[in-house]
């Protein structure tokens, strides 16, 4: 036998050299199944920031002064009870009954609406928004060679 | 008009083309590209040093994170090679994260176990071959010969002097040598 000596490029040569994985396929589909959950859950996420920012610009909406839907609603089913016959009466005042009970829950809901209003709520949202915004650049920055 | 995968054969398409379609949301170039490029990442990230399914795990991170990075590859290279620096990026880190013995000067704890089989290494098995190096050895060599990084670039990435990273690689590279080159065999003498 020679005496073969190796030299940087036969080196080179054996690192280019690729092994055969017989779980390459296999490799693929988790590659590709990972990224296809990533982004589903990232678009939850944006679903969710939407439906969070949708319920604090309602929570701002209703405090717009003399914003009074729940006794608009009210005032319009008495006069529907005052105006029918006694026969329509029973089904309205089924109806006033859901209604009062729908403004109740609107109403008991308005204390968490009223946290969303606060100064404090918003800076701490802001504040997370930028930290999120900071992490994301510093990430990406990091990763970019 | 925007490529789309639906008229071509991706096996037959260019990296830069497959990238290009992948920017336009076609996901399965992309799946081209893992399956192109899977094994080759695998192989790189276990050489430097990373271990089975805890390779495999990176390569996928790596993956993932390039498809989230495509507007940044600039096709000044190939994209193996862009690929192959965000994987190790993503190894260097978690060998930072978890305090490995990374940067240790202590060969006891690499020291081959009595009795191994010393013809096993003396096969040509690059991979046997890398794991008698010292992990920083074994790290800087496959950087620069298989990540393509200059040594400056290692210096920069393992935070180390330059002259440093220069004597580990020659170090591993003299050891490389001896480990993969051939055992002369004894010529047979022939009786007169």
């Amino acid at each position: 036998m020679s005496d073969m000596k190796l030299d940087d490029g036969d080196i080179r040569d054996l690192f280019a050299a690729t092994p055969v994985y017989t779980d390459a396929p296999a490799f693929e589909a988790r590659v590709m199944r990972g990224l296809r959950l990533k982004l589903w859950l990232r678009q939850g996420v944006i679903a969710l920031a939407g439906l969070v920012g949708g319920l604090y610009a309602l929570a701002q909406f209703v405090r717009v002064p003399n914003w009074t839907i729940g006794e608009k609603v009210l005032s319009g089913s008495k006069m529907a009870r005052v105006e029918t016959d006694q026969t329509f009466r029973a089904g309205v005042e089924f109806f006033d009954v859901i209604g009062k009970n729908a403004v109740n829950l609107f109403y008991s809901s308005m204390h968490y609406l009223g946290i969303m209003q606060t100064p404090v709520f918003f800076w701490v949202t802001f504040s997370l928004c930028l930290a999120c915004l900071a992490l994301y650049y510093a990430y990406s920055q990091e990763e970019t060679i | 008009m925007g490529l789309t995968s639906d008229k071509l054969d991706l096996t037959r398409q260019s990296d830069v083309d497959l990238v290009r379609l992948c920017a336009g949301g076609d996901k399965s170039a992309f799946a081209e590209l893992v399956r192109r490029h899977g094994s080759l990442l695998r192989t790189h990230i276990r050489r430097m040093g990373a271990q089975g399914a805890d390779a495999d795990d990176m390569a996928q991170e790596a993956f993932m994170s390039a498809y989230e990075h495509l507007a940044e590859f600039r096709f000044d290279g190939p994209f193996i090679g862009w690929l192959k620096r965000i994987a190790s990026r993503r190894y260097l880190k978690k060998v930072r994260a978890n305090h490995k013995y990374l940067l240790t000067d202590n060969m006891s704890l690499f020291e081959p176990e009595p009795g191994a089989n010393e013809d096993e290494f003396r096969a040509h098995n690059l991979d046997a071959a890398l794991n008698r190096l010292k992990p920083v050895e074994r790290l800087c060599v496959t950087l620069n010969f298989s990540g393509d990084l200059s040594h400056q670039e290692i210096a920069d990435e393992l935070k180390l002097p330059l002259g440093t990273v220069k004597s580990h690689i020659k170090r591993a590279m003299d050891q490389l040598k001896t480990i993969l080159n051939p055992t002369p065999t004894p010529a047979l003498e022939t009786g007169t």
